[in-house]
């Protein structure tokens, strides 16, 4: 059963056609990987499932519904969130402010605190910070931000758009053991990511993007091992 | 912005240099109260829609002419004059974003496209104001009081509820940015507008919002400058750069500092009016923009170090 | 005759505006300059030319009315030198301005330079020994003394500013100047300095519009300083847009469109009521025009040649 359908898939910028024929899966509780180079069209396709680009041509089924139509701003409301790879916070906010705006729509009191209570759990840190201006967050503490907002929705599937970008490499591994956690306890994850190496560790399944096409798909633990991609990802 | 200055004569006494300062902290304080509101609305609508939008002066004058129309055609009292017009101008500022600056939006242009586009739609409520006015100037109808002396200050009981309005009012807004709801979507729209999408929330009506707002501020600023002068079609046209001056000398996206900037603006236009000549108040004022343009463009609050180098290294530098 | 004459007046003014849509296309289309200071510009190349060569008759006639006799008339000096005192000095008082201005992003300097063309306005009207205040100028000679050879003298100039702004758009510095319009960071990193680039454009752009000031004083023989309101700024923009910014050819089209037609076609319709109506009536059918013109068809009724910038900026 897949959460997250995508079919032969047309998406860009007003006339510059970035993403080709592209199909795309996700099974329901499946943790799916896209890697690629920088200009592969992988933040393209994150924010063309989130309507943020124009879409020419294919469809976006999210539990056998079309998304297409669906604006930006109530694509949360069916249990989709996204985590982009910049500016994924708002400055001048506060920590609470930030995790507030992540529940907007959200009405009953209940149900905030008690996803609020969840977030501090998983991300201590940021209930240490909790009064305080996002805008002087480190990298770090940022990424458990923004990964914290799209949780306040409760999303059944998270968009992650390179969430370990720029992070010192102590954090990254932390990081990524954050996301896998989210993947065990149910919630399905597409995730885009340059680290080829740490993705295909903790993904299930990846597609290799290059040049807004795909180009390969396989099991993570396949690609781990296949000669093309030690070659042209994992070596250094 | 044409002061009455018809209270009491200027320098009258041998002590000239109290009575002008004296001058100066009242009608200092007078036209801080004309200019803040307005100036704080119009940071509103550029911190949170991210264009200037030409227009909002003519939105003033709109604002005052509403007024006047309440006040003189249907003989109500000014007070309840002002809080119709600040319904119908807040109900003029949605009206055309929706009808014109959405859709532009929604299309993505530039910055400066709006702000020509608002340029035209500025001239158009001009010149229907002055269809239906004509350009002769108008003044409201309103109860005849003394003025008295109040420490170092010289108001008329009308001038002093206009200043305490205008205080008690940029406080509310304030109060408001900072711990309600529509505050923070306010801030967080003016922050990133796309990841306010992707958070759920409706910047659109985030923008009907901030329209509602600063168009009622608009409002409130016509009519006190109505109040204080005289009203004719051309006044909030005259007033817009002023508007700006108070704006950029607090930091364009800077609610505190577009108050902040009012202040500083207003005592600046009026002692040049006592002390150099009174033509040249608004030029005043346009130099003091241009001096904090060139010296720190992000305004008084702002980060970065003052760019004395400006002055002198202009001809040297390369870039 | 009537209609002979009326047509003269209009194509006169079409052309004396269409110097100054070229010298915006010259800081706008060229260089991304949004300048709304065009009416000051105007005014001191108008000015400059009036108080050079107004006779002295017309400073004797001030006296005797009870003015003191003020700069304007103290010179008497012929149209060329006023010409070129205009176009100097517009260049000059660019300069000046340029300095703070330039530096500034593009919304800050449109904002800024309506400030300066007020700041210009006031002292018009408050520098009584200079510009004789809001009475303004009068007995301004026309060079040629005679309608149809100015009109003549008119289009002269204005061939001269529209091959020197073509010439300008294929020139090593024109094509620096769209470098800066396009990518800024690459332009730097080739050695060009902004700065100055822009200061040139700028410079150039001011001069052409005081060119078109004392054209202006010199046609009409007689200038206030209401003729320089914001109004006339955005009337330039105005026909600038409608017409194809950034195409020269547009720019022509949209003055005959905009000025032709709609400021000076009407002029001599019947008024109706108050003779403030039908110029009001006029502005807002410009504005609405304005702006149906940015929301459907944006880049004008003639679009500018070449999108993109040239591989090669030498």
């Amino acid at each position: 059963m897949n959460i997250l359908e995508i079919r032969d898939l047309d998406s860009g910028y007003g006339k510059a056609l970035i993403l080709q024929d592209l199909s795309i899966d996700v099974k329901e509780g499946g943790f799916t990987a896209i890697i690629g180079p920088n200009g592969a069209g992988k933040t393209t396709l994150l924010r063309t499932i989130f309507s943020l680009c124009d879409l020419y041509k294919g469809t976006i089924s999210f539990r056998g519904k079309d998304i297409t139509r669906i604006k930006a701003e109530n694509l949360s409301d069916i249990g989709l969130n996204y985590v982009p790879q910049e500016e994924s916070i708002f400055p001048s906010l506060t920590v609470f402010e930030n995790l507030r705006m992540g529940s907007v729509k959200e009405k009953s009191r209940e149900k905030i605190s008690s996803r609020l209570e969840r977030v501090y759990n998983r991300f201590p840190v940021l209930e240490k910070r909790h009064g305080q201006s996002a805008g002087t967050l480190s990298g770090g503490e940022r990424q458990m931000l923004a990964v914290g907002c799209a949780l306040m929705t409760d999303p059944d599937l998270l968009l992650l758009d390179e969430p370990t970008a720029g992070l010192a490499p102590t954090l990254v591994e932390g990081l990524f053991q954050d996301i896998a956690k989210l993947n065990t306890e149910g919630r399905s994850l597409l995730l885009v990511e340059q680290n080829a190496k740490m993705a295909l560790q903790y993904a299930h399944e990846a597609y290799i993007l290059e040049g807004g096409r795909i180009k390969q798909h396989d099991d993570a633990a396949n690609l781990l091992k296949s000669e093309e991609i030690i070659k042209h990802y994992l070596s250094v | 912005m044409n002061r009455g200055r018809k209270t009491r004569p200027r320098h009258s006494s041998q002590d000239g240099v109290y009575f002008a300062m004296e001058d100066l902290l009242s009608y200092g304080l007078l036209t801080f109260a004309t200019l803040a509101l307005p100036s704080l609305g119009l940071c509103l609508a550029i911190k949170v829609t991210k264009y200037f939008n030409l227009a909002y002066g003519d939105i003033v004058t709109a604002g005052a002419f509403l007024a006047l129309l309440m006040n003189l055609s249907f003989k109500i009292n000014i007070g309840i004059a002002l809080l119709i017009s600040i319904a119908l101008t807040a109900l003029l500022g949605v009206f055309l974003h929706k009808v014109v600056f959405k859709a532009l939006m929604e299309a993505k242009v530039g910055p400066l496209t709006l702000l020509v586009v608002s340029l035209g739609v500025g001239l158009v409520i001009r010149n229907v104001v002055l269809i239906g006015w004509g350009p002769q100037p108008y003044q409201f109808n309103t109860p005849l009081t003394r003025a008295k002396h109040l420490g170092p200050f010289f108001f008329t009981p009308n001038q002093i509820v206009m200043i305490l309005i205008c205080i008690l009012v940029a406080i509310g807004i304030f109060l408001m940015l900072r711990y309600t709801q529509l505050g923070r979507l306010m801030r967080a729209t003016s922050d990133n507008p796309s990841l306010s999408l992707i958070r759920g929330i409706s910047i659109e009506k985030v923008y009907t919002y901030t329209w509602i707002i600063a168009c009622g501020l608009a409002a409130i600023g016509g009519v006190f400058m109505g109040m204080l002068g005289t009203i004719k079609p051309g006044m909030g046209e005259e007033a817009l750069v002023t508007l700006f001056a108070c704006l950029i000398v607090g930091g364009i996206e800077n609610p505190y500092g577009a108050v902040v900037g009012a202040l500083i603006t207003a005592f600046a236009m009026e002692a040049t009016a006592i002390w150099i000549s009174p033509p040249y108040k608004v030029v005043s004022a346009y130099l003091l923009m241009f001096f904090i343009l060139l010296i720190k463009p992000s305004g008084i609050f702002g980060r970065e170090k003052i760019q004395w180098k400006y002055f002198l290294g202009f001809l040297r530098s390369r870039q | 005759m009537e209609i002979l004459s009326w047509i003269l007046t209009i194509a006169t003014i079409v052309a004396i505006y269409s110097i100054m849509g070229l010298a915006l296309n010259v800081h706008f289309g060229y260089t991304n300059l949004p300048n709304f200071g065009i009416a000051g510009f105007f005014a001191v190349g108008a000015y400059a030319s009036a108080i050079l060569t107004a006779p002295h008759r017309f400073r004797e006639m001030e006296i005797f009315a009870g003015f003191p006799g003020g700069v304007a008339g103290r010179i008497e000096a012929p149209f060329i030198v006023g010409l070129l005192a205009a176009i100097v000095l517009a260049g000059v008082v660019g300069l000046i301005i340029g300095i703070p201005l330039l530096r500034l992003r593009e919304d800050y300097l449109a904002v800024a330079s309506i400030g300066i063309a007020q700041t210009i306005y006031y002292v018009a009207v408050n520098e009584l020994w200079l510009t004789t205040g809001s009475a303004g100028i009068r007995l301004i000679p026309m060079p040629t003394g005679n309608r149809y050879l100015y009109f003549l003298l008119v289009l002269l100039l204005l061939a001269i500013a529209y091959w020197v702004v073509n010439r300008f758009y294929s020139t090593p510095i024109g094509r620096v100047w769209r470098g800066v319009r396009e990518d800024e960071v690459i332009t730097a990193s080739l050695g060009k300095s902004i700065f100055r680039s822009r200061m040139s454009a700028w410079i150039a752009g001011c001069s052409i519009m005081g060119a078109a000031g004392c054209l202006w004083a010199h046609y009409s023989m007689a200038i206030q300083p209401g003729e320089f309101v914001p109004t006339t700024t955005f009337l330039v923009w105005i026909f600038v847009i409608v017409g194809g910014l950034r195409n020269n050819k547009g720019i022509l089209l949209g003055a005959i469109l905009i000025m032709g037609f709609f400021e000076q076609g009407t002029r001599f319709l019947p008024a109706i009521g108050a003779p403030y109506i039908m110029p009001a009536i006029r502005l807002i059918i410009i504005g609405v025009l304005l702006v149906v013109f940015v929301r459907f068809r944006p880049q004008g009724v003639l679009p500018e040649r070449h999108k993109k910038i040239e591989a090669h900026i030498r």
